[in-house]
């Protein structure tokens, strides 16, 4: 079964220029998929869609049926989305609170609430600072409260936003094993190809609205003239090692 | 934001009376980096905004909550002030709301809402006058005197920063 | 550049203290410091006195304690305005005696409770929802929106080191305009990001735990006290 299918999918906002023309895609269930592609390719507004924020032509289908037919607290429970900004998704004056937020919401009881917020902290790597207050926190920590916020709700498709954007060497490579190690469905749209290298199996290249390849990671991240005519780079680790001086 | 699908009016409502809230807590402090908050009545700003861009219902809670927000995280005002400021911005968010939901235009609103916050602060003032022993005439009129270049720059700001909320969250769907 | 966020981390009693019960004793000292009449002002140093040892068990640190009461000044400096025209000295002990107190109130609430446990007394005490999920946002919301204007003022003072005051204005005026357009564009983005957690105008929290024995004794104590230095205050 796909854990996210898109099938036709155009939008534009009123006035504007179309976002996206007549994308289609599917994930299966436990794949991880890489969405990659320049500034303004579309990426972050197909996120949206894929989480019934947004509705355009055509049909997204999470598990099997269509976001739009799904109750919304039913949606969130399938599919979870991690923004780029964590200062946008961290509302609470502390981080259990704030990861307590979701499961509360989806209607957990709030001794149940503790527990999957201070097991998705735990299994982000962040437990640590369950009473600290998110101003408090670091980027990289803001980042893992944010992941565990969107964990503690249990998704069962984990989608993306720049996971690792803003984040230093270390924090960086810290972040890529954390995603390595949950097991659900993910699609992570990112810049960051050595990223997508790393924990991708399949990789999507969207330019202008359009999906314009997909296939699996080798082939796509060592296709140079692709990359280059859609304005990307290979990652650094595809690079032929610098000659010892 | 009309572009979101599944979202209540409470929640966008929510979602910008807070950040209205919190712009009315930190614009006193960027006025008072350069010396300007005493005049100017910053904290005003976002909170006429809030009136204007909100339905009563909700528009109420940005007036009440932003002066003791303030207070609690800044320390300005001091206690017990929250208390008078909030009956004089509640005044004025919820006249310009009302107005605003009337269907008035822009200037009749921010006009009507000044005033009655001015009728507000007039009041607040003689009544705290009274308890500290200074004339309470001349001590109403001093403050709302005192409050002139804030009411100018509200006239001129408010209407702006509309539409700019306005133009940023105004964007809809082609195809919904 | 500026100081906010007055919590101060603690073990202290009064950290640990229920904070709806520092909530309602706070309201209540407030509400009976504000009721002391004026010819009974020393009534307000037994209130001074309760304020100090409860300073005293919070083991806050002294100077950012008076650094945070700073603002009362302006509330004095009137009421002494007020003993040129018709006030009194009597008036004057009254009047910055209640301010005094009553910020140092707030103070003391603020500095040893963390604001999400006031939002939970808030809760339990059936504040409305929508007050609580205004408050709630906004207190995160102030951190985003400083941390952004305290960017935009940098980069301002680094480009326009010396202005006139009316040119500081109408700069310091478009720079809050466009922190406003910012927190425009984040307020979408934070829309979303509530949508995607399940939000739907209620600011769901955590419930706090039972009040224990000792929170209930420092309650009635408390209370017992303001009750009778109010009565004092009014035989």
């Amino acid at each position: 079964m796909n854990a996210i299918e898109l099938r036709g999918i155009s939008f534009g906002y009123r006035g504007g220029p179309p976002i996206l023309r007549d994308v289609s895609f599917s994930v299966a269930v436990g794949e991880c998929a890489g969405l990659i592609g320049p500034n303004g390719a579309g990426k972050s507004t197909l996120i949206l869609l894929m989480n019934g924020l947004l509705r355009g032509q055509g049909e997204v289908l999470a598990l099997g049926q269509s976001v739009l037919g799904v109750a919304p607290r039913d949606l969130r429970k399938r599919v979870g989305v991690v923004f780029q900004d964590p200062d946008d998704q961290l509302f609470m004056p502390n981080v259990l609170e704030d990861v307590a937020l979701g499961p509360l919401n989806l209607g957990s009881s709030p001794a149940e609430a503790d527990h999957l917020a201070r097991t998705a902290l735990e299994s982000a790597g962040i437990l640590y600072a369950a009473d600290r207050a998110p101003h408090r926190l670091s980027l990289g920590e803001r980042k893992r409260v944010a992941l565990a916020a969107i964990l503690a709700m249990k998704p069962e498709v984990l989608v993306l936003d720049e996971p690792t954007a803003g984040l230093d060497p270390r924090g960086r490579h810290e972040f890529m094993e954390l995603l390595q190690s949950f097991p659900a469905t993910k699609i992570i749209a990112s810049h960051d190809l050595d990223l997508v290298a790393r924990v991708c199996g399949r990789v999507l290249v969207l330019d202008g609205g359009r999906l314009v390849a997909a296939g699996p990671v080798a082939t796509i991240l060592s296709d140079q003239p692709l990359l280059a005519a859609h304005g990307l780079a290979p990652p650094l680790s595809a690079l032929p090692a610098a000659p010892a001086v | 934001m009309p572009g979101t699908t599944g979202t209540g009016p409470a929640v966008r409502e929510v979602t910008v009376a807070a950040s209205l809230a919190a712009l009315g807590v930190v614009v006193p402090i960027l006025f008072h980096m350069v010396g300007m908050g005493r005049y100017f009545l910053p904290m005003h700003l976002p909170v006429l905004a809030a009136g204007l861009l909100l339905r009563p219902r909700i528009a109420w809670t940005v007036g009440l909550v932003t002066p003791w927000l303030s207070s609690l995280l800044t320390g300005m005002p001091p206690m017990p002030m929250p208390v008078l400021m909030s009956i004089e911005l509640v005044a004025l968010v919820q006249t310009a709301s009302l107005l605003s939901a009337a269907k008035a235009p822009v200037w009749v609103a921010v006009t009507a809402a000044v005033a009655l916050r001015c009728a507000a602060t007039f009041a607040v003032t003689t009544a705290l006058a009274t308890q500290l022993g200074i004339p309470e005439q001349a001590a109403g009129w001093a403050s709302v005197a005192s409050g002139a270049p804030g009411i100018a720059l509200q006239i001129v700001s408010v209407p702006i920063l509309l539409a700019s909320f306005r133009r940023v969250s105004g964007r809809k769907p082609d195809t919904a | 550049m500026t100081a906010v966020d007055v919590y101060i981390p603690g073990t202290s009693p009064l950290h640990r203290w229920d904070p709806r019960a520092k909530l309602m004793v706070g309201a209540l000292y407030t509400a009976s410091v504000l009721a002391i009449p004026v010819a009974r002002s020393w009534v307000l140093f037994c209130f001074g006195a309760l304020l100090v040892s409860a300073f005293g068990a919070s083991r806050l640190p002294a100077g950012r304690v008076l650094m945070r009461l700073g603002p009362v000044a302006g509330l004095i400096g009137l009421a002494g305005l007020g003993m040129l025209f018709e006030g009194s000295p009597a008036r004057f002990v009254s009047v910055s005696g209640k301010a005094a107190l009553c910020a140092g109130c707030g103070v003391l609430m603020a500095a040893t409770t963390q604001f999400g446990a006031m939002l939970a007394a808030m809760r339990s005490f059936r504040f409305p929802d929508i007050l609580t999920a205004v408050s709630g946002l906004a207190h995160r919301h102030v951190f985003v929106a400083l941390d952004e204007a305290c960017r935009m003022m940098v980069a301002y003072r680094c480009r326009v080191p010396q202005a006139s005051p009316l040119r500081r204005l109408r700069h310091t005026t478009r720079l809050a305009l466009a922190l406003c357009l910012r927190s425009a564009m984040r307020t979408e983005r934070i829309e979303r990001c509530l949508l995607v957690r399940g939000f739907d105008g209620v600011l769901r929290t955590l419930p706090l735990t039972a009040p224990t024995r000792a929170d209930v004794v420092a309650t009635a104590a408390t209370a017992i006290v303001c009750g009778a230095l109010l009565v004092v205050g009014y035989l």
